[in-house]
């Protein structure tokens, strides 16, 4: 009896290591056939949060459903943090998806290890590459000027401020959180040298209540103006702002429906699904790859309709300040350190 | 600093750490008693996480905040329920149950809320709970500010802590407890029904926690997001060690949590000159600290963690 187990096992042993030899087969053969593909039809994206944030992921989901009525395939991981980000990679490429996104600064790292392995892969990542040489060309890395619009939020917090103090809320700690928190505070010292610039890095994307909290503790300070760029975070701040009557900025999408009344001034736009659709475009001319820049003048960051509380005079302030950083009369160094 | 020691600074940053601490209180004080019996609630984390869903949703569709809080509740209880057939009855590792339910309660309640609310622009939200005044007492300077005018949450996390404090001291059933979780085979010896115990003790910190995950979602924010818990439910496993084992104790580690956790928040918004990764790992720095100095000669429950045999010798 014992000895008919052992022979079955090895048996199955067997099957089980035709059938994945099998596989891989079917999928280098494919590859093999088309060559340099100048078409994808599978994507998938890794996400840092979830897709309900009504911001940041929230923007590359929706990019994606309308890839999907385009008839592409989709897939997307929520959640993916620094220890599974190189093996969900890895496990997308050799499940055959042929556009893989990784959506935000922090995949840079992970996506040049794996994309050197799958050459046929195009790999894209919304931020600016790591640092070092030798970047793969199947990766493109898309490092808007988020900042640009932050510049412009600060100066509009800092004219629609009575109390002459204003708040920062991030979540954490990358460059483009850093390089909109500096920006912030430069365009609103830009309007007005005296104004006194409060910031939080509350340290996580998706705890509202901390984020209600941070808010609160702003508004106690004499903060009356108030723009977060912590996804799930910021809701709670919205929250405070709601129930004390402070000013806020929304961050992504207009988040002007999430407010009460007319509170919510205008919201940093950064144009998260146009920015995945259009990379389809791209591949198919062929020029995928290497680092692009685009910011205001491009329309990737923009911001949303003002809100009834912005007064006519602040709205064309705020929008000549725009028009100068388009037409390169002003220029904004990105700042990323986060210490600034 | 001449900022930081004024009343208009201390007295606000005091009554945040009141709020901030309360879900602490419910979560740790429940796991006090739990513990108390032998049984550790690992899944407080997870049990936290489905009772703010759950508690948002029922005030949601029936627009009353109580029956949310009571919905949160019995979701406590009921998962507690589920992890305790495992963790007592079929006798398997309490941690790793604890563990697998937190790991599920993440997923679960991100797939109920996609498939309730779907995924959309405009946010489901509900009003929170209404602060309430308590005459006379909100009325002292300073202390009425910092402890009588938070929502009826609190006041409740409060009293629930010095009923547990007092069942655990003075009546029979806090004495079978504690026996319970001393010394199960004496327990039973002595004609107590440790099983029943262990239910009843795992299933009441449950039910706090799941009245802790209300608190977020309808006491604080009005409405859920995902993970909204955030590690509250491990702040709380920590708090119960620091507290020795004692409600009371436990109240006020949850309140010194908070109260850092406000205090770092306003610190950063002062400019402080740190790097603000030392701001966020402060309460945790502080919570680490005081384990070391209140940690010493500490004794937990001599059977916690294991589970009861009738049939074992």
């Amino acid at each position: 009896m014992k000895r008919i187990k052992r022979v079955l096992c090895l048996l199955l042993c067997v099957c089980m290591a035709a059938m994945l030899a099998a596989c891989s087969q079917g999928e280098a053969a494919e590859t093999n056939a088309e060559g340099v593909r100048t078409e994808v039809s599978r994507i998938a994206i890794l996400l840092p949060g979830y897709i309900t944030d009504q911001s940041w992921n929230q923007g590359a989901y929706e990019g994606l459903k309308t890839l999907e009525e385009q008839g592409y395939e989709i897939a997307y991981t929520e959640d993916v943090q620094a220890a599974d980000m190189e093996s969900t990679f890895r496990s997308y490429c050799s499940e055959g998806y042929d556009f893989v996104i990784g959506h935000g600064v922090q995949y840079g790292d992970a996506c040049v290890r794996v994309a050197q392995d799958y050459p046929d892969v195009y790999f894209f990542i919304t931020g600016n590459p790591p640092s070092g040489d030798n970047l793969p060309e199947n990766i493109a890395f898309y490092d808007y000027k988020e900042y640009e619009g932050a510049f412009v939020c600060g100066a509009l917090a800092a004219l629609q401020s009575e109390s002459g103090i204003i708040g920062y809320i991030g979540g954490g700690d990358n460059s483009t959180q850093a390089s909109d928190k500096n920006a912030f505070i430069e365009g609103a010292k830009y309007v007005n040298p005296d104004i006194d610039v409060r910031t939080v890095i509350t340290g996580t994307f998706n705890d509202s209540s901390m984020g209600k909290e941070t808010a609160l503790a702003m508004i106690e300070q004499g903060v009356d103006v108030i723009l977060q760029t912590c996804d799930e975070t910021g809701l709670g701040a919205f929250e405070a702002c709601e129930e004390q009557g402070v000013y806020c900025i929304g961050y992504t999408s207009d988040q002007s429906a999430l407010v009460e009344g007319d509170l919510c001034l205008t919201s940093l736009l950064v144009k998260v699904p146009e920015m995945i659709t259009s990379q389809i475009d791209i591949i198919a001319s062929g020029e995928f790859g290497g680092l692009e820049n685009p910011g205001l003048k491009e329309g990737v960051i923009d911001l949303a309709p003002f809100s009834s509380a912005v007064s006519q005079e602040v709205q064309d302030q705020v929008n000549e300040i725009a028009q100068k950083i388009m037409d390169g009369e002003i220029v904004i160094t990105p700042n990323y350190n986060s210490q600034g | 600093m001449d900022q930081i020691f004024t009343a208009a600074f201390l007295v606000p940053l005091l009554a945040a750490g009141v709020r901030m601490g309360a879900p602490l209180i419910f979560g740790s004080v429940g796991d006090v008693l739990s513990e108390k019996t032998g049984v550790m609630n690992i899944a407080l984390e997870g049990e936290m996480l489905i009772a703010a869903l759950l508690a948002f949703m029922a005030a949601y569709s029936s627009g009353s905040l109580l029956l949310g809080v009571l919905v949160g509740g019995f979701t406590g209880l009921l998962s507690a329920l589920v992890i305790a057939f495992w963790g007592i009855s079929r006798r398997q590792d309490q941690s790793v149950v604890g563990i697998m339910f937190n790991i599920f309660a993440l997923g679960f309640t991100n797939f109920l809320y996609r498939a309730t609310f779907g995924v959309r622009t405009e946010r489901a939200s509900v009003a929170t709970l209404e602060t309430i005044r308590i005459p006379v007492l909100a009325d002292i300077p300073y202390i009425g500010e910092i402890f009588f005018q938070h929502n009826i949450l609190v006041y409740l996390a409060f009293i629930g802590a010095v009923a547990v404090w007092f069942v655990m001291k003075y009546t029979k059933f806090g004495l079978q407890a504690a026996a319970a979780g001393e010394n199960p085979k004496a327990a039973a010896a002595a004609g107590i029904n440790v099983v029943r115990l262990r239910y009843i003790g795992y299933m009441f910190s449950g039910f706090m926690a799941g009245i802790g995950g209300a608190f977020l979602s309808l006491g604080n924010v009005g409405t859920f997001t995902e993970n909204m818990s955030s590690g509250r439910g491990f702040i709380c496993l920590a708090i119960t060690i620091l507290s020795r084992w004692n409600p009371l104790f436990a109240v006020l580690a949850a309140f010194l949590f908070g109260t850092v956790e406000a205090l770092q928040l306003r610190l950063q918004a002062m400019g402080a000159d740190l790097p603000y990764q030392f701001f966020v790992a402060l309460p945790y720095i502080v919570t680490l600290i005081s384990l070391v100095i209140f940690g010493r000669n500490i004794r937990a429950p001599k059977d916690l963690g294991n589970a009861y045999d009738k049939e074992s010798r």
